[in-house]
């Protein structure tokens, strides 16, 4: 093994140039004013998560901004958003979130999605002593111990599948089956849902099956064997697509309701309008009803090009900053070890319901009791430490999704 | 500042001994393994099951080695008896199967949802201490197996596996029992990759099935391929630069250019590749390839 000194130098430089812009980067950090409120987010802006992730991180960004336009926090201290993308995977989401406390010093992280990125980064932000807000959905969320370190937003598949559940009593079905995808989240789904569904007096039978088939008429023949009126979906596009077309051939009629992440436009477009045709799905929705919502709503799409309820958590994003914003004011530190006792202070009930920032600011600054009502949620967090956004249906009418009305829980 | 740097180290020792295990097989034997990461999570969950039923982590880590070197042997016995390039499509498969098993037997490896909550080494001491404990504790192994890889790649075995992956039939004519070699080579770099995987349960403290990707299979053939085939220095060198590589352009948004989250996010993949391209460009051998090779 010769390793001449030309050959070492060279391979060096490299490494050493990317090393020097690194640590010029840090030093850049460090030196920017002290008494800026550092804020890390950590939103899946590549890979599978890249159809919300930009969307959130945009929707904490307008919340700092509006925090920042609005004079700041604790006496005038503006905040810093430091970016970071998890590549929707729990091993890189790690290392950014390590580099987001330790180089960035922040202490709190924002924006989180997907179960196994969330499971990854909690045991990481309870030990760094940094509060994370996410929107995953997954139950083992709701009863880790989460010492109020750990705050999912989103509405955990069990809200998904209750709601599924209450639409499908509302319409009246007695006899209904659910088609659940074999991971946690499809089988959460058809749990709750048919927990809901039995307890009003109906009778469901839950059909699991496979990922990555290219049929499912076995599974589809199961569901339709006990005569339902209705098939719940706990699944994906892909899989959907391919159960409804086979559904579709069959002619056997049904009617069928599903998440908005299976149910979409998409689908729509995959399947055909006659397909599809009645067809209903069920998802989390902005709260309409708040003040902030229209501004929010034109800055959103105008901004993202997209319309506002194709990404329902890029308003909860605004949300989580703005909740964490009155919690520190309201403890009177940017730390999250003290801010976080005032999370569910500020966003839950009791108090005075307060929607826009500035009012929320000066409600707390005046030192009144508050229950923040975000342009996303209501932000009120249940016993679990969970916030659920509201609910609302929508139907497949002549080959387009038309937003119905909300469901009420 | 501390803290990230051991975290990033570990990682990057965790990809080392991957890369070393590796090397075993491609760099000194020929042998392509598109499977690694099947051994990496063979050897994770296996301790992290054994640790969360309680036994001790000196334990489990020896048993996550000789489990993962254990299920190489039959798909050595299996493949390397046909000719090499078999073996790529096998191995890539049984990654795949595995995964599969660990995302569907659920009773064992708690499916998708993975296995939460696994304990840690030095778990008496905390924060900065026990992540320095950790990553001495890595820096040790890594340096041992480093180590034992150099004699080995000296020894007359050494010298087998290159003949071998020089000129199979020269070795065969040689007298030399290939499929025996080849075998011992590839369980040797699968219990080293399996040692990987136990130290990555204990620090990540989280596995599900998402986490073992064949992403991670062509990471570590990046850092073996950049650092130069069959040289064990080589491949450490390797490795650290596609750690600074994934991890260094993480630095790109501090620096205050007028780019949006998903655009840096791009940018990110955008330079890796394209320095990993510049590497091959000139040095297509690697950084450090084996003197022989030069």
């Amino acid at each position: 093994m010769k390793l001449t000194r030309r050959r070492l130098l060279e391979s060096g430089a490299a490494a050493g140039a990317f090393a020097m812009s690194s640590a010029a980067g840090i030093r850049l950090t460090v030196a920017q004013e002290a008494e800026e409120i550092r804020i890390g987010t950590l939103c899946p802006i590549t890979r599978a998560g890249s159809v919300f992730g930009p969307g959130i991180q945009r929707g904490i960004q307008f919340a700092a901004d509006d925090i920042n336009a609005a004079g700041g926090l604790l006496g005038g201290r503006k905040i810093r958003l430091f970016n970071e993308d998890t590549q929707s995977d729990p091993d890189s989401a790690v290392r950014a979130a390590k580099k987001l406390i330790e180089i960035n010093e922040t202490e709190t992280l924002l924006g989180t999605w997907s179960s196994g990125v969330t499971m990854a980064i909690a045991p990481i932000a309870i030990e760094g002593k940094v509060v994370n807000m996410n929107v995953s959905g997954t139950t083992d969320l709701r009863t880790m111990d989460k010492d109020e370190w750990i705050w999912p937003c989103g509405g955990s598949n069990i809200a998904y599948g209750k709601m599924m559940g209450e639409y499908a009593i509302a319409q009246g079905y007695k006899n209904a089956s659910f088609l659940a995808f074999n991971n946690p989240s499809g089988i959460t789904l058809g749990e709750e849902f048919k927990k809901v569904f039995v307890d009003a007096g109906g009778t469901c039978e839950v059909v699991v099956y496979n990922p990555n088939q290219p049929s499912y008429r076995a599974e589809l023949t199961r569901a339709l064997a006990s005569g339902p009126e209705v098939i719940a979906l706990g699944s994906y596009l892909p899989d959907t697509t391919i159960l409804l077309k086979e559904w579709y051939a069959m002619g056997e009629p049904v009617d069928w309701v599903g998440p908005i992440w299976a149910v979409s436009p998409a689908l729509i477009e995959a399947v055909g309008a006659d397909a599809a045709e009645g067809i209903v799905s069920i998802g989390a929705v902005p709260n309409f009803d708040s003040p902030a919502f229209e501004s929010f709503k034109e800055r959103y799409e105008s901004a993202m090009d997209q319309p506002i309820l194709a990404n329902p958590f890029a308003a909860i994003g605004y949300d989580m900053m703005i909740t964490c914003a009155l919690a520190m004011e309201a403890a009177g530190s940017s730390k999250a070890e003290e801010f976080r006792r005032q999370i569910r202070a500020v966003s839950s009930p009791p108090g005075e319901k307060v929607y826009t920032v500035a009012e929320a600011l000066e409600a707390v600054r005046a030192g009144t009791e508050i229950d923040y009502e975000g342009v996303g949620g209501n932000m009120d967090f249940d016993e679990t430490g969970e916030a659920k956004p509201y609910f609302a249906y929508w139907k497949a009418e002549g080959g387009t999704l038309n937003l119905k009305g909300p469901i009420e829980s | 500042m501390t803290a990230y740097l051991i975290a990033i180290g570990s990682i990057g020792l965790i990809y080392a001994l991957l890369a070393l295990g590796l090397n075993l097989q491609w760099g000194q034997t020929g042998l392509i393994n598109f499977g690694h990461v099947a051994f990496f999570a063979i050897g994770a969950y296996t301790s992290g099951l054994l640790a969360l039923a309680g036994w001790p982590l000196p334990v489990t880590i020896l048993v996550a080695m000789i489990v993962a070197g254990l299920a190489a042997w039959p798909l050595g016995r299996l493949t390397l008896t046909l000719k090499s390039d078999y073996l790529a499509v096998t191995a890539i498969g049984f990654s795949e199967v595995v995964r599969s098993v660990l995302e569907n037997e659920a009773w064992l490896s708690g499916g998708p949802s993975g296995l939460p909550g696994i304990p840690t080494l030095f778990s008496g001491l905390s924060g900065l201490d026990r992540s320095l404990a950790t990553f001495a504790v890595l820096l040790a192994v890594t340096v041992a197996v480093f180590l034992v890889l150099q004699t080995l790649t000296r020894s007359p075995f050494g010298r087998a596996l290159r003949s071998i992956r020089d000129d199979e039939m020269a070795a065969t004519a040689l007298g030399k029992n290939v499929v025996s070699f080849k075998t011992r080579s590839l369980t040797l770099g699968a219990a080293i990759a399996g040692l990987a995987g136990a130290f990555y349960a204990h620090y990540l403290t989280f596995i599900s099935p998402e986490q073992f990707t064949p992403e991670v299979t062509f990471n570590v053939w990046i850092a073996v391929i950049i650092g130069g085939s069959g040289s064990n220095p080589g491949v450490l060198l390797g490795t650290l630069i596609l750690i600074i590589f994934l991890e260094g352009t993480r630095f790109l948004g501090d620096l205050g250019l007028a780019l949006d989250g998903s655009q840096l996010g791009a940018l990110r993949f955008m330079i890796i590749g394209a320095a990993l391209v510049l590497c091959m460009i000139y040095r297509p051998s690697g950084i450090l390839p084996p003197a022989s090779r030069r």
